[in-house]
């Protein structure tokens, strides 16, 4: 394969409710039983008389001396709090890990051309309730909240965490912005614009988003159940995944490679996707001509799966038609919940941990596949051996838009 | 690195009409959603060039600051006012970045890459860099990009307060939106004048993430031939769209201009020309 098509993925880290490393979330799903982590929410994220359960963390992300020690001189040059906000606080926990994971000194950075892209929905709003309602009932209200908000811009934040220089971005592609934030940085690595990108996705579990989806009857009330004859909705969440991306060249170590990337619209309709898939089966095909190789060196799709019938139904109309019912695929909101802006980055690292030990688990909550489903969707409690290391992670978006990258796992 | 720019149009005006064809669609569109179609009708209409390239190689970059923030009050409204369970549904829908690039994408068939792109600092040129690189990388044909603001009474009182407290010069966000579309093959334009901006280099030194911050309060130059227009940092995008404007009316007496853009994050080097592309 053309080493030129190739893109290093030299660290990686995650956080979400179903591990905090890529290694825990992957044997989360070796081990195929169902999580008891999709709760109702707790008083600590937010009070709600909505009963819909979602997967979280833990109140205090960032429990260790050795993070807050990292972060704590940005936040005393910004003269803010402790946290500004909890997507920060996955964020900067997740840099913290995915530096290490790489390998990486922040000094070291300082003289390289490094890039940050990051992904997310609730990450870009000024989502402060208490706020408005003060504003709204004509009450005073402490400008601080604002000051965080516009300090709050998350690919930013990296830049004064880590003081790089470089091109940094914040993506706002709904749902598959963490993949469109990964496929962007594989950009900037192919066209020698950066030296090294940090990418990926984060969200926190808000309330507005919460009850915004509530109130377009999307979700469930029990654990989704993807591609599933009964199934009813999706389960929100919240998480962060990052990747540290390299030109091979300059690379020893390696996780893995990107090698393609496409980003299609549908041009259909605001929140429900294509029908028949139509802008997914270009993006994969023009992933596929990116990463300059043949549909059939596929061997996995890691699919947005959201346990929606409009979603499920969408994916599986397109990947049917590209793959017959060859190819396995798989999805794993059982696991995280739909964590928005994170999801695709989440779910893109966890694709290049099944290709690494090629093995595609199930997908939790797939007791009986809708029969108009066609496609091989591995249910809860099976997995399949892979041909090879070569997988599709793709998302779907409120919009119309349609994401995915080709992983390849490392030799 | 190569590209060129047709046209730009500025709308700075909440009201802007909406053609009878559009005001059906566009009758669930927020303010946001509203002036993004707006003015992407408005630079659609200059010229017919999108015609030439197909709907999969036409790509959209939406860049904003703050999106649309004030949907996402009028949502919060429904649910202060009726409940958690009444919360409007299709309020909640646009107060999401990427509603209304999926307007344009339905409205005008572009069904090529999608971004939307927020920065506190410098949404354009963030959207500038991100559509070079698709041009460069063959994943688009043609790229319209739209920075865009919807007025926040909230937010400017809050940047207000921020700004007395701290003696920074008080700055406030309207409505507007820009557009602008890069092609990279001449080939697409047909037979008739343009003004056309050859963007020769375009390089981003460094972002500063903090829009009050006093470091930016320094004047971006925009410098042709003797001349240096000044123009303030905070509306970067609608003064260089509008400073365009000047440099294609000299263009009338000109053949050809170079000019140099230099602000705090970076450069851009150009040369506009009067061309007529012969049948």
């Amino acid at each position: 394969m053309n080493q030129t098509n190739q893109v290093a993925v030299i660290g990686c880290a995650i956080l979400c409710a179903a591990g905090s490393s890529d290694k825990d979330f992957f044997e989360t799903t070796i081990a195929q039983t169902t999580p008891d982590n999709c709760r109702p929410i707790p008083n600590y994220l937010f009070k709600t008389r909505l009963e819909y359960p979602a997967f979280f963390l833990e109140r205090e992300i960032i429990t260790k001396k050795e993070v807050w020690n990292f972060i704590s001189p940005f936040l005393e040059r910004n003269n803010l709090p402790k946290c500004p906000n909890r997507t920060i606080e996955l964020l900067l926990q997740c840099l913290y890990d995915v530096l290490i994971d790489a390998n990486l000194q922040p000094k070291e950075l300082k003289n390289k051309k490094v890039g940050v892209v990051i992904g997310t929905t609730v990450g870009s709003t000024f989502n402060n309730e208490e706020y408005y309602k003060a504003y709204r009932e004509k009450k005073y209200k402490d400008p601080i909240a604002i000051k965080n908000y516009l300090s709050s811009n998350l690919a930013q934040v990296i830049q004064n965490v880590l003081e790089i220089k470089g091109p940094c971005m914040v993506v706002n592609n709904a749902c598959a912005s963490g993949t469109d934030a990964i496929g962007i940085a594989s950009i900037w690595v192919k066209s020698g614009l950066c030296d090294l990108v940090i990418a990926g996705g984060v969200d926190e579990l808000s309330k507005i988003a919460y009850l915004g989806f509530s109130n377009l009857q999307l979700t469930s009330k029990f654990p989704c159940k993807p591609f599933d004859i009964s199934r009813n909705g999706l389960n929100l969440g919240e998480g962060a995944a990052l990747m540290v991306l390299s030109s091979p060249k300059y690379t020893i170590q390696t996780k893995g490679f990107i090698l393609g990337y496409g980003c299609i619209a549908d041009a259909y309709h605001p929140t429900a996707p294509h029908p028949r898939g139509e802008g997914l089966k270009k993006a994969i095909k023009q992933a596929i001509t990116q990463a300059n190789i043949d549909i059939k060196s596929i061997s996995m799709v890691n699919a947005h799966g959201t346990g929606t019938i409009a979603n499920d139904y969408a994916e599986a109309a397109a990947l049917e038609k590209l793959f017959n019912d060859s190819v396995p695929i798989v999805s794993t909101k059982g696991l995280t919940g739909h964590c928005l802006g994170a999801a695709g980055a989440i779910e893109a690292l966890w694709t290049l941990c099944a290709l690494n030990n090629m093995l595609c688990p199930g997908t939790i909550g797939l007791h009986q596949k809708d029969p108009n489903i066609k496609i091989n969707v591995i249910p809860e409690k099976e997995q399949v051996n892979l041909k090879n290391k070569i997988g599709i992670s793709q998302s779907l978006a409120f919009g119309g838009g349609n994401s995915c990258i080709i992983l390849m796992g490392k030799d | 690195m190569t590209a060129i720019l047709l046209k730009s149009i500025l709308i700075n005006n909440e009201e802007s009409n909406i053609s009878k064809a559009l005001t059906r669609k566009l009758r669930r569109a927020d303010n946001f959603t509203k002036l993004c179609v707006k003015v992407t009708q408005n630079i659609l209409n200059q010229n017919n060039i999108i015609n030439n390239i197909s709907p999969e190689s036409r790509a959209i970059i939406l860049a904003t600051r703050f999106g649309p923030i004030e949907t996402n009050f009028r949502y919060l409204d429904t649910v202060f006012d009726f409940g958690e369970e009444q919360g409007s549904p299709i309020l909640f829908s646009h107060s999401v970045h990427n509603t209304a690039s999926g307007y344009i994408s339905r409205i005008f068939n572009f069904k090529g890459p999608i971004y939307n792109i927020s920065s506190y600092s410098y949404p354009l040129f963030s959207a500038l860099l991100t559509a070079l690189e698709l041009l460069e990388q063959k994943l688009a044909e043609l790229v319209l990009i739209i920075e865009a603001e919807t007025k926040s009474d909230l937010l400017n009182q809050g940047i207000k307060d921020i700004s007395l407290n701290n003696n920074h010069t008080e700055i406030a966000f309207f409505n507007y939106a820009i557009a602008w579309i890069l092609i990279k093959n001449i080939k697409y334009i047909n037979n008739e004048i343009y003004n056309i901006l050859i963007i020769d280099n375009f390089k981003l030194i460094e972002y500063n993430n903090n829009i009050l911050s006093s470091s930016l309060l320094e004047e971006v130059k925009i410098t042709y031939k003797d001349t240096v227009i000044k123009t303030d940092i905070y509306h970067l995008g609608i003064k260089f769209t509008q400073n365009l404007k000047e440099i294609h009316n000299i263009l009338a007496y000109q053949d050809n201009i170079n000019f140099h853009i230099k602000s705090k994050i970076g450069y851009i080097d150009g040369k506009l020309y009067k061309i007529k592309k012969e049948g």
